[in-house]
């Protein structure tokens, strides 16, 4: 029994022992440098509600020693022989709880025969917080085949994950287009593809399956966006095509696009698809997009296709329609930003809450930005129609907007870490339109990104946890669907 | 003596069957169909642990990696036999006829294991079942206390390690043994509530139902073109109780009793080899030596396949092509498929995607290889052939950033850090790429515009030899598909180009195609004599021709003289194994003969 005591104190002498070195580290030799940190985690604005930014020092050293400090609190020091850095979950939230609006300092130091000192790395705590949960789909990249793919959610605020959905479970069919109404999880829509297709729609605590009415429609509902209200579901329905290329084009391997497609738009009440002549032309209307007070429709669209077509002809112009939700009148369509006036193909456009901004995706053609290198993120102010493009891309693609609901930031899927896989990167925009450095959604391990070969899809923030079970969903998954019915809206100018 | 003598002939036993794993079956290839995606990550790990089977999943994938060392998987793959023997025999041990009748279940995983598409998995499941029976067994016979305090215990554990249809063949065995045991009562009913306590509580955790059963079936009946397998397999298990008990009352005498083993062993050694499907392994081999870019290995197993799939025949043809062997001895191997069997232009068939990533990738249709290999890796999971073509393709298209993420995780699967450590360099270095000679030729095939890809395989040849003059391999897979196909005409047309690919000499599989043209033409297409060529072809031609009509007269037994001796030329290829329909058929017969 004594030995067993002795070892125990000898154990705990032993891991305490690192902890005594960080004097040592304190006469280090400044390099005048920035360190090499692998993710990015530099010269960012966080949210103050996040989980602690893990990462791996990229310098070459057997001893590693972190400190991250602020105006107030404890500071966190760290001294490790490994060089993945895992922050204790419970002193980042308790830092960055009592810094919100200042700064925070990480100091870095190497040993590597001699101590090193990198250069201190600061980092701005934003007072707003951003919403908890982050729903995102976990697919492998794919182009036309399917296997294993699942719906997920993050706690941002530390780094529980749940798997919600496994499509294992539902004869590996495919879940795609995961949608919810202005950041509220009781207001969810997603799409099955394959044996036990359909669109199911959770609102009111009530889960339901419904299919479009082919072929009164071009397709099943694909691209989608909630009216405010939580009524009405405005859908894309496109017939896509793919070209694959035998070598690239200018680092593209494909191209999408789609010989037809229009917008209709879904009354939840009454399971009926309304058809507007207006936004279901012979054009092709695409990826609706409710304004935040719900009277203005915006969508993109791009002349009617025709074989032969080149790649620069299938441009998507940004184009609106006034709505009215009392008599369900949609006006005439205009042109807000022309694909000429970019020389670029606008597509995903997402406003914010707040109905100040509207954040889109410009590539040079198309309106799947994913899978192009050259699609960059836009802002525009709308209330004045300015827009310029922001300083958050980079030579991969960015594609696809989520805002938080207090429309100070936004969660965009950018491919820059390995030009293969989508990631979600989150951004702060302040209320002037300024946009801080994007930076990568943390994970417990910092190396984590290093091999994780899969996307993350359609990462949409939510202000509360999603509490559908995949054993509800399960059930009216295997069920059969409703079909809704047609109702064509005659157009009077 | 007597178990000496038993544990003898099964040592023997197992020994002989390592052997024949290595030898005969070569457990390399199992990777070919039955690969699973696995990493050394925690990450990876920690995905295997929130549902039903998915421990033992995890586990079963590492040891796949183990086949891509033959004799390794052998040697382990029989104790994992003598494992499951030991363990059911133990199980059963107070039984007469434990010591051979539980081969009944190893019968069955043992014919498992020569089918291609066997997965670990179900030697790991077998062994987990006899694991928990032996264990639940001595419990009812050594411990003082009822075994059902820790029956739930142990069919908890064996649900979450090995999945629902695992644990219900254990609790169905339970039952059988329990009816079938002599002596002391077992308050068997109480066995029964216990398993829907379990099942109740792993519903609440893991929102278990119906149709999670049901997708377990469907799962595992795909595995093997044998649907049933499986199910045998886990039925093997549940009539053991069973038939102990009718074997119970036979008391052989001892001579025979001493035989039953052996003779078992022997009926099942025999219907093994009986069984085994060697043209399958031969196709397998041909795809696992090619992937591996060992061609000559690859022809040496493409000659011994009779009925070669097209997986194989695509994979022949390119070692054919990358040996320089394509030119004189195309027809010495299977080319019932036509152009087909060079390049397809569809995912027609799962199995056909990473053999065309590779030769994609060799033609320099290297977004075509990167879009197949993202597939692959969806059908597939991330093999490493499929991965390190994926490399290969995004360093020689120019995407350093997507090649060294591959490349990573190349590095956090088992068995592929010396691949990694030589291509690492060239992913931060792309001057490097240029002194990669296959690299460099891939890079060279590309076309320098964008093209897209039609759905007709030779119209890809045509589109990737026409825009880029330095595509010798598209433009050769262009007119032997010509020529596969009998495209005559497409033949000639392209053959024009020939000195633009360097040719100064006329192979001879392009000499006799321009011999069976000048049948349907006045014109040669290119002249003959600005080329060195083989004059004997056209004497073998002449020759032909005159056996031709020897053979008309008397065809039953000169078909396979003729076969001896012009198999491996374009005419008899075009008479007697194209494709061509039964007039156009004759119509080359009479002109050949002419």
């Amino acid at each position: 029994m004594k030995r067993t005591y002795i070892y125990l104190l000898c154990s705990l002498l032993f891991f305490m022992l690192p902890g005594c070195d960080t004097k040592k580290a304190e006469q280090a030799v400044e390099t005048g440098a920035y360190p090499r940190l692998f993710p990015d985690y530099t010269d960012l604005t966080v949210p103050c509600n996040l989980a602690p930014l893990n990462f791996r020092i990229e310098e070459a050293g057997q001893r590693f020693y972190v400190r991250i400090d602020a105006e107030k609190g404890r500071p966190i020091e760290l001294m490790q022989t490994a060089a993945d850095i895992r922050i204790p979950l419970k002193q980042w939230k308790a830092l960055l709880h009592e810094n919100k609006g200042s700064d925070i300092s990480i100091h870095i130091c190497v040993y590597d025969g001699g101590w090193r000192q990198f250069k201190t790395i600061r980092n701005h705590i934003a007072s707003e917080k951003i919403n908890p949960y982050l729903y995102y789909r976990d697919i492998e990249p794919t182009n036309s085949l399917w296997n294993r793919m699942a719906m997920h959610q993050r706690h941002l605020e530390d780094f529980t994950e749940e798997k919600i959905a496994d499509n294992y479970r539902i004869g590996h069919n495919c879940m795609n287009c995961h949608t919810f109404n202005r950041n509220n999880p009781a207001e969810m829509l997603f799409h099955i593809r394959g044996n036990h297709g359909g669109t199911l729609i959770y609102k009111d605590n009530k889960l339901r399956k419904i299919e479009f009415p082919l072929p009164a429609v071009v397709s099943a509902g694909a691209y989608c966006n909630w009216h405010p209200d939580g009524r009405l579901i405005a859908f894309a329905v496109n017939k896509i095509k793919q070209n694959y290329y035998l070598s690239g084009y200018a680092g593209k391997m494909k191209e999408v696009f789609d010989i037809e497609s229009d917008i209709v738009l879904y009354d939840t009440e009454t399971n009926t698809v309304l058809a507007y002549p207006q936004i279901a032309s012979g054009e092709r209307e695409n990826l609706p997009c409710w304004s935040a007070g719900g009277r203005r429709l915006y969508f993109v669209s791009a002349k009617p296709y025709a074989p032969g077509q080149t790649n620069e002809e299938q441009r998507y112009s940004l184009m609106q329609a006034d709505y009215d939700p009392e008599s369900r009148r949609l006006g005439e369509p205009e042109v807000v930003l022309a694909s000429d006036s970019l020389q670029g193909s606008i597509s995903f456009p997402t406003v914010s809450p707040d109905g100040k901004y509207m954040l889109f995706c410009v590539a040079d053609f198309g309106y799947f930005p994913v899978n192009n290198k050259s699609a960059d993120l836009y802002l525009m102010n709308l209330q004045t129609g300015e827009y310029h493009k922001l300083p958050v891309n980079s030579d991969e693609s960015e594609s696809y907007i989520s805002w938080s609901d207090n429309s100070r930031w936004f969660v965009f899927s950018s491919r820059r870490l390995d030009g293969m896989t989508s990631k979600p990167y989150i951004c702060y925009i302040d209320s002037a339109g300024e946009v801080s450095k994007p930076f990568i959604i943390p994970q417990k391990d910092g190396d984590y990104y290093r091999t994780d070969h899969r996307n993350f899809s359609r990462p949409e923030l939510l202000k509360e946890r999603q509490s559908l079970s995949f054993g509800e969903m399960k059930a009216v998954i295997f069920s059969e669907p409703l079909t809704a019915t047609y109702e064509q809206i005659p157009y009077n100018k | 003596m007597k178990g000496t003598f038993r544990g003898g002939v099964l040592v023997l036993f197992f020994v002989l069957y390592a052997v024949y794993l290595w030898v005969g079956i070569n457990p390399a290839l199992y990777l070919i169909k039955g690969y699973r995606e696995f990493y050394t990550d925690l990450w990876f790990f920690r995905r295997f642990t929130d549902f039903p089977g998915y421990p033992v999943e995890y586990l079963a994938r590492l040891l796949t990696h183990c086949y891509a060392f033959p004799f390794v998987a052998s040697i382990g793959t029989a104790v994992l036999g003598g494992a499951i023997y030991l363990l059911g025999f133990h199980t059963f041990k107070g039984s007469r006829h434990a010591d051979w009748i539980v081969f009944l279940p190893l019968a069955v995983l043992l014919y498992l294991h020569t089918l291609y598409e066997h997965r670990i998995l179900f030697d790991l499941h077998l062994l987990s079942l006899f694991f928990f029976l032996c264990l639940f067994v001595r419990l009812l016979r050594l411990l003082s206390f009822r075994p059902f305090v820790v029956f739930p215990f142990l069919l908890a554990v064996l649900f979450y390690l090995n999945g629902i249809i695992v644990a219900g063949v254990f609790v169905v065995s339970v039952c059988l043994i329990l009816i079938f045991r002599k002596g002391k009562s077992v308050c068997w009913f109480v066995y029964p509530l216990e398993c829907v306590a379990v099942g109740f509580v792993f519903h609440l955790l893991f929102d278990l139902s119906v149709p999670d059963l049901h997708q377990e079936f469907v799962d595992i009946s795909r595995i093997y073109p044998f649907r049933y397998g499986p199910f045998v397999l886990y039925l093997s298990v549940c009539i053991l109780p069973v038939c102990l008990h009718g074997f119970d009352s036979y008391v052989p005498q001892e001579n025979v009793r001493r035989l039953l083993l052996p003779a078992v062993l022997i009926i099942l050694a025999g219907w093994r080899l009986l069984t085994f499907d060697a043209d399958e392994r031969n196709g397998l081999a041909v795809q696992h030596y090619a992937i591996n870019g060992q061609w000559e290995k690859a022809l040496e197993y493409a000659a011994k396949c009779e009925y070669p799939d097209k997986d194989a025949v695509l994979l022949t043809n390119e070692a054919l092509y990358h040996t320089g062997k394509i030119y004189d001895n195309l027809f010495l191997y299977n080319q019932s498929m036509g152009s087909k069997g060079l390049l397809s232009a569809e995912i027609s068939n799962y199995s056909e995607i990473v053999p065309n990533q590779d030769i994609f990738l060799h033609l320099g249709a290297l977004s075509l290889s990167i879009i197949w290999g993202t597939e692959a890796t969806n059908v597939y999971g991330a093999n490493p052939y499929v991965l390190k073509n994926l490399v290969k393709a995004y360093l020689a298209g120019g995407y350093p950033a997507e090649a060294k993420k591959i490349l990573n995780l190349l590095s956090h699967t088992p068995f592929q850090q010396e691949w990694v450590r030589r291509y690492q360099p060239l992913a931060g270095d792309t001057l490097l790429i240029d002194q990669d000679k296959e690299l460099s030729a891939c890079r060279q095939a590309q076309t320098p515009v964008a093209v897209v890809s039609r759905q007709s395989a030779m119209m890809n040849l045509y589109l990737l030899s026409q825009e880029n003059a330095l595509n010798k391999m598209a433009y050769d897979y262009l007119l032997i598909g010509s020529l596969l196909d009998n495209e005559i005409d497409n033949f000639a047309s392209s053959l024009v180009r020939l000195k633009e690919y360097g040719y100064t000499s006329l192979p001879k599989l392009y000499l006799e195609g321009l011999i069976y043209h000048s049948l349907y033409a006045d014109r040669a297409p290119i002249r003959i004599r600005e080329f060195t060529f083989d004059e004997s072809i056209l004497y073998r031609f002449d020759s032909f021709r005159k056996d031709l009509l020897l053979a008309q007269q008397n065809p039953g037994q000169m078909q396979e003289w003729l076969e001896n001796k012009y198999r491996d030329t374009y005419w008899y290829y075009i008479l007697f194994r194209s494709q061509l329909g039964e007039e156009e058929r004759k119509e080359a017969f009479l002109r050949i003969i002419q």
